[in-house]
């Protein structure tokens, strides 16, 4: 067989159901193959980018592999992106493309860009094949290394010569190569976490994606109502305890709530599963949880101490960790018992429950996704875009599972909202899908409502149109004096026609008592529907902590007034 | 900062050198010498850089992390 099916029959073996991409010269022996196949799906983009956020997305409902594919050159960086953003989020991706062939490499032949070198640092791993005897080895190690550890991107770039090749595969004689292993830990180890978890007055929990990704959302929320805990979650971990649970906190850090900022600067205790403690996270680290003694645990053993200091470092994933936790604390027969510091936040939990219902006009965007929330199926998975619809949705949205919620956080990669919702329901066909977006980030990948129409992947975008890039303009207010510069466009677009020329269905909103119906109305005709709603641009949404400033010290709003935190200083 | 000096034994494919000097590159760290030999399947590779004690700690951590990293040791 040649390379391009050695590369096929890795992807077969490996249960690959999907892929998304773009095909092109250096491409087509592998579609060639595609084409022979009926049993891998392509789906084919309008965008490679948009390949890549559509993988992403397929991967982070399913927690499988999602494969992309480019051709070599710019349909390679066009990939980039995506490929970055599956990095900074930990999202088993592989992607596949097209290269010139071996003897041209360094002779600027067309097409030709070095796509390992510009992927290096932005993948788990990546291969550039030399041989046609490597395909089928080389794709299937791809996936194993993807999946494994700490999950993210691989890559394989795949000269033309080494796919049309012929060599002979021997699938009896396949094994992986071997990974490192993940070190155990002792059970005296989860003993000393389960002693300090107990004995601390004021212990708090922050969950990160790792607790998503490692399928760990019921045992985080056991261990909280063991613990009598309450859990602050970052963007990622939306949903791995339901936001509707009396012990969910919600949201940390930059545009954090503020019960939330407050109590861990309070902590004694925390209890870090599955974090990076990013900057967006920690804000001024001198003043995180500066009283707390924090139990850090992460998969990746370079996350502890990258930045933040550890009283206990644990390499485990999310899952075994919490598990080992529960057992220890069920043999010991403990129970968290309610004291004065859980009063106290939840009395400043209730303060920090802003009414998010009114009926201006143009619409608020917290009332929009307050109305959302009334209509929102169970099953419904949303995506967002970035900016600050993102940041509502996180602060109110409600999201009773984990991978419902799929955003784009470390990267923050406006344009990752649609295609990953193509994905999403290409992984979930019976679940509705919704992106929030914002006409900034739409606008920018909105060539991809053609491939959700022409491959009949019905799904509901909520547009919140403030006319220009929202979050941008507030950091503009809150830094630059009100300086706006290149923050406002779009008063000549009218997406609902753009979506309609793309063949799919659009209705305007402008009123709070619309926002229900419409969304209905989009959700249940089961096509591609945009609904666009005129929204508000707000001065300050949210609280929102100047870059690298105090968590405790954040700016706030018209609509969000500052809660006092007098409780904890009585202590 | 005190000279400091690692010996990576790699898996000899594709960019394996660039896969340990991009871990310094993307951090601003510097290296002061690097040698490496091939030694059958595998690279053998010495660095020698300044580095205080979070550092190191950063670039051994990285160095295991490879993917086709297959022994790091650390030498004062
Ligand atoms: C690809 C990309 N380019 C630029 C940015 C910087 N940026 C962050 S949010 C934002 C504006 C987002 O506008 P919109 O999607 O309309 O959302 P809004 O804040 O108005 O809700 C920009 C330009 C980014 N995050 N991603």
């Amino acid at each position: 067989m040649n390379g391009a099916r050695g590369v096929v029959e890795g992807l077969l073996d490996e249960k690959a159901e999907v892929i998304f991409g773009i095909p092109g010269g250096a491409a087509l022996p592998i579609y060639d193959e595609f084409h022979k196949e009926p049993n891998l799906r392509h789906i084919h983009m309008m965008h490679e980018q948009g390949a890549a956020h559509a993988a992403e997305g397929y991967s982070r409902v399913l927690g499988k592999v999602g494969l992309c594919m480019g051709t070599s050159g710019p349909g390679a960086t066009n990939l980039v992106t995506g490929i970055a953003d599956a990095f900074m989020d930990s999202v088993p991706i592989v992607a596949l493309t097209g290269q010139v062939p071996t003897k041209l490499l360094g002779k600027d032949a067309f097409q030709e860009t070095d796509t390992f070198g510009i992927t290096l640092p932005i993948t788990k791993h990546n291969f550039r094949l030399s041989k046609s005897e490597d395909a089928y080895q080389n794709t299937r190690d791809a996936f194993n290394i993807s999946l494994s550890g700490r999950p993210g991107p691989v890559l394989i770039d795949l000269p033309k010569d080494t796919m049309v090749g012929e060599f002979e595969l021997n699938k009896e004689q396949f094994k992986y190569t071997q990974l490192k292993a993940l070190p155990q830990n002792s059970n005296e180890v989860f003993s000393k976490v389960v002693d300090l978890l107990f004995n601390a007055e004021r212990p708090m929990i922050l969950a990160g994606g790792g607790v998503t990704i490692a399928n760990a959302g019921l045992e985080l929320t056991k261990l909280a109502e063991l613990l009598r805990c309450y859990v602050a979650t970052t963007i990622t971990a939306r949903g791995a305890i339901p936001t509707t649970h009396p012990l969910s906190l919600g949201q940390i850090g930059m545009h954090g709530r503020q019960v939330v900022n407050h109590s861990i600067a309070n902590c004694d205790l925390l209890l870090a599963v599955g974090t990076r403690f990013s900057d967006r996270i920690t804000g001024n680290l001198e003043a995180f949880a500066p009283n707390a003694k924090i139990i850090h645990i992460d998969i990746d053993a370079t996350e502890l101490g990258k930045n933040v200091p550890f009283h206990m470092g644990i390499v485990s994933d999310a899952k075994t960790a919490l598990q080992s936790i529960l057992a220890v604390a069920a043999q010991k027969k403990l129970q968290g018992k309610d004291n004065l510091f859980r009063q106290r936040v939840k009395a400043l939990d209730v303060e920090c429950r802003c009414n998010i219902a009114s009926d201006d006009t143009p619409i608020r965007p917290e009332t929009i996704i307050k109305e959302i929330n009334e209509i929102l199926p169970e099953n419904a998975i949303v995506t967002t875009e970035v900016g600050h619809h993102q940041m509502f949705a996180t602060h109110f949205l409600k999201v009773k599972n984990p991978r419902h919620f799929l955003t784009s956080a470390g990267a923050g990669t406006m344009g990752f909202g649609l295609p990953a919702a193509i994905g999403a329901k290409v992984a979930a066909p019976d679940q509705p899908v919704i992106d929030i977006s914002g006409d900034g980030s739409l606008i920018m990948v909105c060539q991809e409502i053609a491939t959700a129409v022409e491959n009949d992947i019905p799904l509901t975008i909520a547009l919140f149109n403030n006319g220009g890039y929202g979050i941008v303009q507030q950091w503009q207010k809150e830094f630059y004096e009100g300086r706006k510069i290149a923050v406002e466009f779009g008063k000549h677009t009218d997406f609902v026609k753009l979506a309609q020329s793309m063949g799919a269905e659009g209705i305007k909103v402008e009123r709070p008592s619309e926002i229900q119906e419409a969304m209905k109305q989009a959700i249940m005709s089961d096509k591609v529907f945009l609904v666009d709603i005129a929204t508000s641009t707000v001065d300050n949404g949210m609280p929102l902590v100047p870059p690298l400033g105090k968590n405790t010290e954040m700016l706030l709003g018209q609509h969000c007034p500052l809660v006092n935190p007098r409780y904890f200083d009585a202590e | 900062m005190q000279n400091k000096k690692v010996i990576v034994t790699i898996k000899d494919s594709v960019g394996a050198l660039p896969r340990i000097i991009q871990i310094f590159a993307r951090r601003g760290f510097a290296i002061e010498e690097v040698h490496a030999k091939t030694i059958g399947e595998n690279k053998e590779v010495i660095i020698i850089f300044p580095a205080d004690e979070y550092i190191q700690k950063i670039v051994l951590g990285q160095l295991n992390k490879l993917v086709d990293s297959i022994e790091v040791k650390d030498e004062v």
